[in-house]
């Protein structure tokens, strides 16, 4: 999958936001690559970051409060922080698609869904009404949207919420985006409709061949659409390798916490183990390694108090932000042990 | 109903008798045919224009020491069916019997003695607790309604008590709501539930809103307390990993209806419904390497859930479902164990398929 060149290259972002309580560090010197065709699933708690680095790269963090101190995001060898409000216009919606978590609050409810449509596509492309109306439809129908040709000329209000969805993912792949960036796409639907619109979500992503960010809490999502994995803790890149290596071979222990607290669909698990404490507080990070006060494997260690563990490089492209991730070996045992669950079972 | 049968129904039994704890494993509460329907009125003189079919003749009995999850997905009247079990809302038809004491039929002043047994703990503990109250005094307002907040004992030393019973440190009973975290908080919201020491306790999505590793905390709370306190949970739930890991049984509910019943091993590991399997079927596997299998193995439903204030004639699923025929328009399936495993399902056609697993 991750061939050629990356369409997307985030170096060292931070973005901030001034509050009268302190200085938010929402994302604190995060670099990943997004490649054509694939998917990078990027996963993590509320407050790690996911969605501001997504924002970020849109260019629609608010400043103020908001500012993005450091760090380059270049898409097709063009830093987007340095472009005009002009610029980036002509690229978003266009090159750079997005669906967002609630179709409601992303739709304009006294516009009929294909007069948005249309305009998606008459913003970016000198096109007769006529054509933009075949285009959506045939759109339309892409996302199983049954009876297009009539919903075209029906309001939001007239979609059901998974109906709705699928309109959003027809609206953003309507100008064969190269670089696709989904936030939560399915997290405010009920799991049969959540089928439906990621089933159009690969259709889509088949069609246009666009890289996608895949933005989620959902665990069982990322091993389902995601060829690697971006994992995020406190602002933060925690570990990132591909979806095998994550689910299989984690190198971070706030990784493997996340799976041990994690019931299965599939299996009885004997017991959970849940990460001990809650998230950080990002206006004042530990020290050191964030995750330190919850790890139990740093068990206290100075070096996790005190150094801020660099991204590991650990070769095949995973890496891990942990002093002691070679001992993870041990704690995945011990972790299989206490919960009944395997995790570095050989084989399918 | 007549007087009589309320006055006996409210004073059947000497004091001890309800709320004497029963045995592990001895039938507590019993729902059965329970009818929740709102009336839909409009139009300029108000006239009744129906009525949204909430919850629609479920029955379902639970055992002491055991944990029922009620799963489906929204509007399918999950969350209703809890409230009308602890008469929240009141039951259009239909009996709730704790301990043979039906609740449907007492006076709101009867079903105080009750209600002590029978508690309930919301979804969201930012919009479930008073911001404007300490912890100290969320706890301790259950006690002082039915005048056990008495002395150092009762009073203090019980909020105290609760509150390390949940995990909470009790210095921290001074501060207010928003000073928590989600997950603090809804465990707060269970000390508040347990202060009068009940011992059925409706569960309506308690984790839903936490985050992954916040939720396996309040999960593990919650079964180390069951088995402290031997309580009988109905747990309330869209999430189907997490009702398997919590469940002892399981009734699924489609648009009013439970469409299949059973232990969790019947319903997760021999779905028999075409509900129960297509909803299994599309939650995504933790497990990139089944990834292939599990998409492979998938049904896609088609449409949405119907109006349930206008539910399709015969089996409610039909108009979703791929094996629907001619009889399913015109005969309600009933909730019957059709393979003799004591697992019903209500379903026509209902038949085995291999679950993935």
């Amino acid at each position: 999958m991750a061939a050629g060149q990356p369409i997307l290259s985030i170096r060292d972002l931070v973005t901030e936001f001034v509050t009268p309580d302190g200085v938010v560090h929402a994302v604190d010197h995060v670099s990943y690559d997004v490649y054509p065709g694939e998917t990078v699933g990027v996963v993590g708690e509320s407050g790690s970051g996911k969605s501001v680095t997504a924002m970020s790269v849109l260019g629609l963090i608010p400043q103020p409060p908001g500012r993005i101190s450091n760090g380059e995001i270049i898409f097709e060898d063009r830093d987007l922080l340095t472009l005009s409000h002009k610029q980036l216009r002509r690229i978003r919606g266009k090159d750079i698609a997005m669906v967002f978590q609630d179709p409601m609050t992303s739709l304009n409810p006294v516009l009929t869904i294909g007069a948005q449509m249309a305009e998606a596509v008459t913003t970016h492309e000198d096109v007769s009404d006529e054509v933009a109306r075949k285009r959506c439809v045939e759109l339309l129908e892409l996302v199983n949207v049954p009876d297009a040709d009539a919903r075209f000329d029906q309001y939001p209000h007239e979609f059901s919420g998974g109906m709705r969805q699928r309109a959003m993912i027809a609206m953003a792949i309507a100008n064969q985006p190269k670089l696709l960036i989904a936030d939560e796409p399915t997290t405010a639907l009920d799991v049969t409709i959540q089928a439906q619109v990621l089933e159009v979500l690969e259709t889509a992503q088949d069609e246009t061949n666009a890289g996608t960010i895949l933005i989620t809490h959902d665990l069982g999502l990322i091993a389902e659409m995601a060829d690697r994995v971006v994992v995020m803790y406190g602002g933060r890149v925690v570990e990132t390798g591909d979806v095998d290596q994550i689910f299989h071979s984690p190198r971070h222990p706030y990784t493997l916490g996340l799976m041990a607290s994690l019931p299965r669909l599939d299996t009885d698990l004997e017991r959970l183990e849940p990460i001990p404490g809650s998230p950080p507080s990002l206006i004042s990070l530990p020290s050191g390694c964030a995750f330190h006060p919850r790890c139990r494997l740093g068990a206290g260690r100075a070096r996790c108090r005190t150094d801020e563990p660099p991204l590991y490089q650990l070769g095949d492209g995973h890496a891990s932000a942990c002093h002691f991730h070679d001992e993870m070996r041990l704690e995945i045992e011990r972790i299989e042990q206490t919960t009944g669950a395997s995790i570095a079972e050989e084989g399918a | 109903m007549t007087a009589g049968e309320t006055a006996t129904a409210g004073a059947a039994g000497p004091e001890e008798d309800l709320h004497a704890r029963t045995p592990a494993g001895q039938e507590i509460l019993r729902v059965q045919g329970l009818v929740k329907h709102f009336q839909i009125r409009g139009g300029f003189f108000g006239r009744d224009r129906g009525a949204v079919q909430a919850v629609d003749d479920i029955s379902f009995d639970i055992k002491a020491g055991e944990t029922v999850g009620l799963v489906g997905e929204s509007g399918c009247g999950k969350s209703t069916a809890g409230r009308t079990i602890v008469r929240l809302l009141d039951p259009t038809d239909g009996r709730i019997l704790f301990k043979d004491r039906d609740l449907s039929k007492l006076s709101r002043r009867q079903l105080r003695d009750v209600r002590r047994e029978i508690q309930i703990v919301f979804q969201d503990p930012y919009a479930s607790l008073n911001p404007r109250m300490a912890v100290n005094e969320i706890v301790a307002e259950p006690l002082r309604v039915y005048g056990r907040y008495r002395g150092k004992e009762g009073g203090r030393e019980r909020v105290k008590e609760l509150l390390r019973l949940v995990g909470l440190n009790p210095e921290h009973r001074n501060r207010y709501p928003h000073e928590f975290s989600g997950g603090q908080r809804q465990r707060i919201g269970i000390a508040r539930a347990l202060a009068l020491d009940p011992q059925v306790l409706i569960l309506d999505e308690p984790v839903s809103a936490l985050d992954v590793s916040i939720q396996a905390q309040v999960i593990n709370l919650l079964e180390e307390l069951q088995d402290r306190l031997g309580l009988a949970y109905l747990f309330i739930a869209h999430d189907l990993s997490v009702v398997r890991h919590i469940s002892d049984r399981i009734a699924v509910m489609y648009l009013g209806k439970i469409v299949e019943f059973g232990t969790k091993q019947e319903v997760f590991d021999r779905p028999t419904h075409p509900y129960t399997q297509a909803l299994l079927s599309a939650v995504p596997i933790t497990d990139p390497r089944q990834r292939e299998r599990s998409k492979r193995e998938r049904i896609v439903l088609e449409g949405d859930v119907p109006n349930p204030a206008n539910p399709p004639s015969g089996c409610r699923f039909r108009t979703r479902c791929w094996k629907a025929e001619d009889i399913c328009a015109t005969e309600e399936p009933q909730l019957i164990d059709r393979f003799n495993h004591g697992h019903p399902s209500a379903c026509h056609f209902a038949e085995l398929r291999a679950a993935a697993g």
